[in-house]
C-alpha cells in the first residue's frame, strides 16, 4: 500500500515539475489558441446575450416571477406550468435556461471542431506543430479549451437563466446536479466533434458530420423512446446519449416525489460514468489517429 | 547537425523520397531541386510533421521519428506557405511564440534584427508579402534556435525583397552563428548565401558539396557569349565543331559547352562568324554559375 502511495507521490511530483517547466509554453499556446479559435467577439457576444437576458429579467421584474409548478398528466408526461401566466410547457421544466444551454453545448463544440479542422486546411496546425509542442499537448489543449469554454458559458447560461425561471433553480443542489449533467454532456460532445475534426481534417465535412450526428442522435433517441417507450431502454443506457436529460428527469422525479417515473440516482451515476468512459476512449482513439497522421 | 539515411516516403502513387541519404554540417546549407523533387517532404520529415515509410535520421543527435519535440526546441522553421493568425498583431504573435519556446528574446529585439520594427503593432493579415516573410524568419528566430529551416523563403518576393532576405540570412549566420537549411529553386540566391548545397532529383540526392567546388566541377567547359543578336548567332554557331549543348539563355546571351577544342580556337571562330553576319560580340566568358552547374547535374 505504501508503495502505491509512493508511486502516486512520485507521479504528482513529476507532474508538478512538468507543469513548472511547461507552464510558460502552455500559457503561450493557450493564448494563441484563444486568439485563433475564440477570437473577439465570439465568446463576448454569447456572454453579452446572457447578461442582456439577466438584465431584462431583473428590469421587467420577472425575476422569480414565473413560479413553475409541476404536475403529472395522463401517462408519464411531466408538465411544468406557471400559475401566474398560465404558461404550460410540454418539456418538463426549466426549459428556458436548459434549452439555451443545450443549444450552446451543441453549437460551441461544432464551432471549435470546425476551427480545428480548418487549421489543417489553412496551415495553422502545420505552423503550430512546427513549434515545440507535442501532438498530445496540442490535442489535449484543443479538447480541454473546447470543454472549458463550452462548460463555462453553459454554466453561466444556466445560472443567468435561473434568474428568469425563478424558484426551482434557487435550490443549489439542483443547480449543481444540472451542471454536472451538462459538463458530462459537453465532454461527450467535444470528444466526438474533436474526433471528427482530427479524422477528417476538413472543416465542411466535420461540420456536416457533427450536425448530422447530432440530428441523427436526437431523431434516434426520440424515435426509440416514442416507438418502444421509456421502459424499452434502460435509463442508464439512454442517459449515455444525454446525461443532462437524465439528470433533469431524475430531478423532476425528486421534485414531484414520484421516483417510479424517473431515473434513479444509480441510473444517473451509471450513465454519467459510462459517458465519461466512452468520451475518454474516443479521446484516446483520436490521439492515436492524430499521432500517426500526417500534417501537410 | 542533420544526418538522414535511406529515407523512403510514398504518397499514394508518388514516391517523394527514394532512399535519400544526406549529412549536413553547420553553416548555410542549400537544398536545390525542381518542384516535386522531395524538398518539402524532407523538411517536414525532419521536423516531425510527416513520418518516413522507412529509413532513419537524426537532427542534433535526436531521432526524427521519436524525438521531434526535442528537435523542434532547437530549430526554427519557415514553411513554404506560412499560415499565421491574421487577426493578431505582429508583436503579440511573436510574444506568444517566444513563450512556447520558453525564450528570453523579446519581440522588439527580433523585429529589429529582421527590420520589421515599424510593423510591430500591425495586424499580420495586413502585412505585405515581403513583411510576411520577414515575420516568418522572426518567428523562426525567436526561440534562439541553432538551426533555421527555410522552405522557399523568397517565393512571392520581388528582386529587392529576395536580395534583402539573402543578405539577412548571411548576416544572421555571421553575427549570431545561426545555421540555415534553405530549400529553394532560385539558384542565384542560394549561390550567394550557401556554403554547401545538395541537389535533389526524384527523391534522391544526386550531388552534394561546397558551392564553389560544385560550380567549378560542373562549369569548367561552360561559357557565355554576350551578343547583340543571340537568335541569329545561335543558328550560325550551332554546328561549329567543339561546341555542344548551345542554348539561348537570354535576349543577348548564348551558353555553350566546349569539347575537344580550346576556348581560344572556338572564340576566334565565333568572332569570325559574328563579324561575317554583322553581329556584335561583347564578351565570351566563363559561365561559372550555380544555374549552369544545376543544368550539368540535372540534365
Amino acid at each position: 500500500m505504501s508503495r502505491v502511495f509512493q508511486n502516486i507521490k512520485n507521479l504528482v511530483q513529476r507532474l508538478k515539475i512538468w507543469i513548472e517547466l511547461n507552464k510558460k509554453s502552455i500559457g503561450g499556446w493557450l493564448e494563441l489558441e484563444g486568439h485563433i479559435s475564440y477570437r473577439f467577439p465570439v465568446i463576448e457576444s454569447i456572454i453579452g446575450i446572457l447578461l442582456i437576458i439577466t438584465v431584462i429579467a431583473i428590469l421587467t421584474g420577472s425575476l422569480g416571477f414565473w413560479k413553475l409548478t409541476l404536475h403529472q398528466e395522463e401517462g408519464n408526461q411531466l408538465v411544468a406550468s406557471s400559475d401566474d401566466i398560465g404558461y404550460a410547457d410540454s418539456s418538463p421544466l426549466l426549459s428556458i435556461p436548459l434549452s439555451f444551454a443545450f443549444a450552446l453545448v451543441i453549437l460551441i463544440p461544432l464551432l471549435v471542431s470546425y476551427t480545428t479542422a480548418r487549421g489543417f486546411e489553412t496551415g495553422t496546425t502545420k505552423t503550430f506543430l512546427s513549434y515545440p509542442i507535442s501532438r498530445f499537448q496540442f490535442l489535449m489543449l484543443k479538447t480541454l479549451s473546447g470543454i472549458c469554454i463550452t462548460g463555462c458559458i453553459s454554466t453561466l447560461s444556466i445560472i443567468f437563466g435561473s434568474f428568469v425561471v425563478g424558484r426551482f433553480m434557487t435550490q443549489l443542489s439542483i443547480l449543481i446536479a444540472l451542471l454536472i449533467g451538462i459538463w458530462v454532456l459537453i465532454i461527450f460532445i467535444v470528444s466526438i466533434t474533436t474526433f471528427y475534426a482530427i479524422l477528417l481534417k476538413n472543416s465542411i465535412a466535420t461540420s456536416f458530420l457533427g450536425i448530422g450526428t447530432f440530428f441523427l442522435g436526437i431523431i434516434s433517441y426520440i424515435q426509440l423512446i416514442w416507438i418502444k417507450g421509456y421502459a424499452y431502454f434502460p435509463d442508464s443506457i439512454r442517459g449515455i446519449l444525454n446525461p443532462l436529460l437524465l439528470v433533469h428527469e431524475h430531478l423532476v422525479g425528486l421534485y414531484l416525489g414520484s421516483p417510479l417515473l424517473s431515473p434513479t440516482f444509480e441510473d444517473v451515476m451509471i450513465s454519467i460514468t459510462l459517458c465519461l468512459i466512452i468520451s475518454t476512449l474516443v479521446f484516446v482513439l483520436t490521439w492515436k489517429i492524430f499521432e500517426h497522421s500526417e500534417v501537410k | 547537425m542533420i544526418s538522414v539515411s535511406k529515407l523512403y516516403k510514398d504518397f499514394k502513387m508518388v514516391r517523394a523520397l527514394d532512399g535519400l541519404s544526406l549529412d549536413v554540417d553547420r553553416g548555410i546549407f542549400g537544398l536545390i531541386g525542381p518542384n516535386g523533387a522531395g524538398k518539402t517532404t524532407l523538411i517536414r520529415i525532419l521536423v516531425g510533421l510527416l513520418r518516413p515509410d522507412s529509413g532513419k535520421g537524426q537532427v542534433f543527435g535526436f531521432n526524427i521519428k521519436s524525438d521531434s519535440v526535442s528537435i523542434r526546441r532547437r530549430i526554427g522553421i519557415l514553411h513554404e506557405k506560412p499560415a499565421f493568425p491574421g487577426n493578431m498583431e505582429v508583436q503579440d504573435y511573436l510574444k506568444k511564440v517566444a513563450m512556447i519556446y520558453n525564450s528570453n528574446k523579446t519581440s522588439e529585439e527580433i523585429l529589429s534584427i529582421v527590420s520589421l520594427s515599424d510593423a510591430e503593432h500591425r495586424k499580420i493579415g495586413d502585412l505585405s508579402a515581403g513583411m510576411l516573410q520577414r515575420l516568418g524568419i522572426a518567428q523562426a528566430l525567436i526561440g534562439q534556435p541553432d538551426l533555421v529551416i527555410l522552405d522557399e523563403p523568397t517565393s512571392n518576393l520581388d528582386v529587392s525583397g529576395r536580395d534583402d532576405i539573402v543578405s539577412l540570412i548571411v548576416e544572421l549566420y555571421n553575427e549570431f552563428d545561426v545555421s540555415f537549411f534553405i530549400s529553394s529553386h532560385v539558384l542565384s540566391e542560394l549561390e550567394r548565401a550557401c556554403h554547401q548545397v545538395a541537389f535533389i532529383k526524384a527523391g534522391r540526392i544526386v550531388e552534394l558539396g561546397s558551392v564553389l567546388d560544385i560550380i567549378d566541377a560542373y562549369t569548367k567547359e561552360v561559357f557565355k557569349i554576350i551578343t547583340s543578336d543571340s537568335k541569329s548567332l545561335f543558328s550560325a554557331i550551332s554546328n561549329v565543331k567543339g561546341i555542344s549543348q548551345p542554348r539561348i539563355t537570354g535576349a543577348n546571351a548564348i551558353t555553350i559547352r566546349i569539347e575537344e577544342r580550346s576556348i581560344e580556337d572556338i572564340r576566334s571562330e565565333i568572332e569570325k562568324i559574328a563579324y561575317s553576319m554583322g553581329v556584335q560580340i561583347y564578351a565570351i566568358e566563363k559561365a561559372a554559375t550555380l544555374e549552369n552547374a544545376y543544368r550539368g547535374i540535372m540534365d
